[in-house]
C-alpha cells in the first residue's frame, strides 16, 4: 500500500505524485497540482524549505507549505 | 498620487498599435525590451506591488508601435496583481504579442504561451535561453513547435543579440499579415460559436506536457561543469560552505581593490594632484580669508569634494557595482535564498527577503523598492527596518573601511558584529510587534548563468551613472554644509551647544556634531568627519556605531514615505536616532570601563 505522506517528510531523491495541495495559486502557476510528478531533490534542517524538480524546473518551497502538500510514490 | 498613477495606466492601456512583450518572470523579456526600444518613454508603478512595466518605440514596417514589457507572470488564471495587470493588458486591443518562451524550462513557458493563444492576438514566439538548453543537454525541434503553437517560433540569446533580427523581421511579418486579414476577421466574428468556456487550468498543463515531450529529445549530455557547480550550490553540503566562501570572497575583492584603486590612483590623483591645482588656482585671486578656507581651507569645498566624493566613496560603489552584478546575473542570490531560508524564518522573514537586504547594501533606495516583491505589509516593513537600521550603503561601507581599517581590522570586524547584532534586534522587534504573517518561501531557482560580457558590464554602467545622477548633488549640498560650518565658526557654537551629547556621552571630540548634521543628508556624510580628527580606537568605534545606526539619508526619507507613508518615514528616523545614540553611548562608557581595567 503506498501511503498518503507529505513533502516535507517524505525521502529526498525520490519522484513523487502530488495527491493535495493546499489552495495557494502561485503552486498551481508554477506546477504543483494534484497529479503533478515532482522530484524532491534537496532539504534544509532547522526549518529550511524543500527543493523540488518539476519537469526542467527548480522551486524552493518553503517548511509550512510543504507539509501542506501530499505526496504518494511514483510507481 | 493614486490618481496620477491611474491615469497614466490609462494612457498606456488605450495607447494604439500596442505590442505586448510577455513571459514568465525571469526568461529575459527586459532584454529584448531595451534591444528594441532605446528609449523609455513612460515607467511608472502600480501601487504597492511589484507590478511595473515600461513603453517604448518599436518602428515595424513604417509604423511606431507602442512596445510595451509586461510583468512576468506564471499564469494567467491566479489572482496576483501582476497577473491582473497582464489580462488588462491582453484585453486592450494590443496589435500583436511578442512572447518570450524558456528553452531552459519549455513545458512552463508553453503552458503559459498556450493561456496567451486563447486572446486570439497575432502572435510571434521568441525561444530564448536556447544555449542553456543545449547546455544542458536538450534539443528542440523547433519546426515542430510552431507547428504545435500555430505561431512562429525563432531561437534567440538575447543577451548576445542572437536571433534578434529574425525575431523583428518575422513580428513585422505577423503585424502586416494581420492587417491584411483584419477586414475578413471582422467577418468571422459573427459566425464564431466562442471558445469552449471554463477550460480547466489542468488541460494547459497536460496540453504543455505533451507537446514539449514531442518536441524536445534528450541528448544525454553530460551535465555542464556550470550546471554541476549549481547543483551543488543547492545542497545544504557543499552549499552553505560555498556561499559563506563567495560572500567573503566578494567582500574582500570589494575591500581589497577598493583599498589598492583608492591608495594607487585616487588619492594621488586628489592630494597631488586636483586640490594644489585649485590651491594655485585660488591663490592667483584676491578675495577675503573666509571666502578662501570655505573654498579650499583644510574643509574646504575643492578639497573636500574631491577626498570624500571621489578618494573616499567612488572606489567602493565602482567595486561593489562590479561584484554585486556578478552575483545578481549569475542566479547564485535565489540560491542563498533557499540555503539561509531557516536562518531567516528564525528571525520573523523569509529567505527570499535576503536579496532585497543584500541589495541594500548598496543602496537602501532600490531595496526597499524591492520589497515590493514581498506578499505581505508586515515582510515588507520588516525588510525595511532592518535595512534603515542595520545595512550601511557601499557609499557609507567605503567611509567605515577607509576610517577603521587604517587603524585595525580588528576594529572593522568589530563594527561589523556590532551591525549584525542591530540586524538581529531590530528584525526580531519588528516581527514581534508588528501585526499580520509573513508568507512562506516559494520561489523558482534559475539555471546558474556565467553573465554575459556585454550586458554585464552595460548593466554595470547603467548603475554607476545612476548613483553619479541620484547621489552627486546630496553630496554636493552635504559638501557645501561642511565647508560652511567648519569655515565660517558656525560649527563651534552648534559644537559647544551639542557638546554634553557628543563628548559627554559618546566620547568623541565635539568637532564630531558635524557628522550628526551631515549624516541627516548623506550616510557616508557622518563618516568622513571622523576621519581628520586623529580619533583613538574607542573613537573610532563610537563613531562608526553611531554613523551606521544613524539617520538612512533624505534620498531613504523620501522613498519611505512614498513607498509607505509619512508616519513611517518619521517613525524609522526617530528610532535611527534614539538607537544611534544609546547604543554609541552605552559602549563609549562600556569600553572606557573595559580599558580602565586593563
Amino acid at each position: 500500500m503506498v501511503m498518503d505522506r507529505n513533502l516535507y517528510n517524505v525521502e529526498i531523491g525520490k519522484e513523487y505524485i502530488v495527491t493535495e495541495t493546499p489552495d495557494i495559486k502561485l503552486l498551481n502557476s508554477i506546477g504543483i497540482f494534484e497529479g503533478a510528478r515532482i522530484k524532491k531533490e534537496n532539504m534544509y534542517r532547522f526549518g529550511g524549505p524543500v527543493s523540488v524538480s518539476i519537469s526542467t524546473r527548480k522551486i524552493a518551497i518553503g517548511k509550512n507549505i510543504a507539509e501542506r502538500i501530499h505526496v504518494k510514490e511514483a510507481l | 498620487m493614486a490618481c496620477h498613477e491611474l491615469t497614466e495606466d490609462r494612457q498606456v492601456l488605450a495607447s494604439e498599435n500596442k505590442i505586448l512583450l510577455m513571459g514568465s518572470p525571469n526568461v529575459g523579456k527586459s532584454v529584448f525590451f531595451s534591444a528594441f526600444t532605446n528609449i523609455h518613454v513612460v515607467s511608472s508603478n502600480y501601487a504597492g506591488t511589484t507590478v511595473s512595466y515600461m513603453k517604448g518605440t518599436l518602428p515595424l514596417n513604417g509604423v511606431n508601435y507602442n512596445l510595451i514589457d509586461v510583468p512576468g507572470t506564471y499564469s494567467l488564471t491566479a489572482t496576483s496583481e501582476a497577473e491582473e495587470v497582464a489580462v488588462k493588458f491582453l484585453t486592450s486591443n494590443p496589435k500583436a504579442i511578442l512572447f518570450v518562451l524558456n528553452a531552459a524550462d519549455l513545458e512552463g513557458s508553453v503552458k503559459l504561451a498556450l493561456e496567451v493563444l486563447e486572446y486570439n492576438i497575432p502572435m510571434v514566439a521568441a525561444l530564448n535561453l536556447s544555449d542553456v538548453a543545449e547546455r544542458q543537454g536538450r534539443k528542440i525541434n523547433v519546426k515542430l513547435l510552431e507547428k504545435k503553437l500555430g505561431i512562429p517560433v525563432v531561437p534567440t540569446v538575447a543577451v548576445k543579440g542572437q536571433g534578434l533580427k529574425e525575431l523583428e523581421d518575422k513580428l513585422a511579418e505577423v503585424l502586416a499579415e494581420a492587417d491584411s486579414q483584419a477586414c475578413a476577421a471582422c467577418g468571422s466574428c459573427a459566425g464564431c460559436s466562442g471558445c469552449p468556456a471554463g477550460a480547466p487550468v489542468l488541460s494547459y498543463w497536460e496540453r504543455a506536457r505533451e507537446i514539449v515531450a514531442a518536441c524536445v529529445t534528450d541528448t544525454n549530455a553530460a551535465p555542464s561543469r556550470l550546471d554541476r557547480f549549481g547543483e551543488a550550490l543547492l545542497r545544504p553540503w557543499p552549499g552553505i560552505l560555498l556561499s559563506i566562501i563567495i560572500m567573503l570572497a566578494s567582500l574582500g575583492v570589494v575591500v581589497g581593490a577598493g583599498k589598492a584603486l583608492r591608495a594607487v590612483l585616487l588619492l594621488p590623483l586628489v592630494n597631488q594632484g586636483i586640490v594644489p591645482l585649485f590651491e594655485r588656482l585660488f591663490a592667483g585671486i584676491a578675495m577675503p580669508e573666509v571666502l578662501r578656507n570655505v573654498l579650499i581651507g583644510q574643509f574646504g569645498i575643492f578639497r573636500i569634494s574631491f577626498e570624500w566624493i571621489l578618494a573616499l566613496v567612488m572606489p567602493y560603489v565602482l567595486l561593489f557595482q562590479l561584484v554585486f552584478s556578478f552575483l545578481e546575473d549569475s542566479g547564485i542570490l535565489p540560491r542563498m535564498a533557499v540555503l539561509f531560508d531557516n536562518v531567516m524564518s528564525k528571525l520573523g522573514v523569509q529567505g527570499g527577503s535576503l536579496i532585497n537586504i543584500m541589495l541594500g547594501f548598496g543602496c537602501a533606495v532600490p531595496a526597499i523598492i524591492g520589497t515590493r516583491t514581498a506578499t505581505t505589509r508586515k515582510e515588507r516593513l520588516i525588510i525595511t527596518t532592518i535595512v534603515c537600521f542595520s545595512i550601511p550603503c557601499i557609499s557609507q561601507t567605503g567611509a567605515l573601511i577607509s576610517l577603521l581599517s587604517d587603524y585595525s581590522y580588528w576594529l572593522l570586524l568589530a563594527v561589523f558584529l556590532t551591525g549584525a547584532s542591530v540586524f538581529i534586534l531590530m528584525a526580531r522587534l519588528t516581527s514581534r510587534m508588528l501585526k499580520g504573517k509573513v508568507d512562506p518561501l516559494v520561489i523558482e531557482i534559475p539555471n546558474l548563468l556565467m553573465p554575459e560580457r556585454k550586458a554585464y558590464f552595460k548593466k554595470f554602467f547603467v548603475r554607476v551613472k545612476q548613483f553619479l545622477v541620484d547621489a552627486e548633488g546630496p553630496m554636493m549640498i552635504a559638501v557645501v554644509i561642511a565647508a560652511l560650518l567648519a569655515e565660517t565658526g558656525i560649527l563651534n557654537g552648534i559644537s559647544s551647544f551639542l557638546k554634553p551629547l557628543v563628548s559627554g556621552w559618546l566620547g568623541l571630540p565635539p568637532e564630531a556634531s558635524m557628522s550628526l548634521i551631515l549624516g541627516i543628508i548623506r550616510r557616508e556624510m557622518s563618516v568622513a568627519p571622523l576621519l581628520s580628527m586623529n580619533l583613538t580606537g574607542l573613537q573610532m568605534y563610537v563613531g562608526a556605531v553611531v554613523s551606521m545606526i544613524y539617520v538612512p539619508c533624505l534620498s531613504v526619507f523620501g522613498i519611505l514615505a512614498k513607498e509607505f507613508n509619512l508616519k513611517v518615514a518619521l517613525s524609522i528616523v526617530a528610532g535611527t536616532v534614539f538607537l544611534a545614540l544609546l547604543m554609541g553611548g552605552v559602549l563609549n562608557h562600556l569600553g572606557q570601563l573595559v580599558l580602565l581595567m586593563f
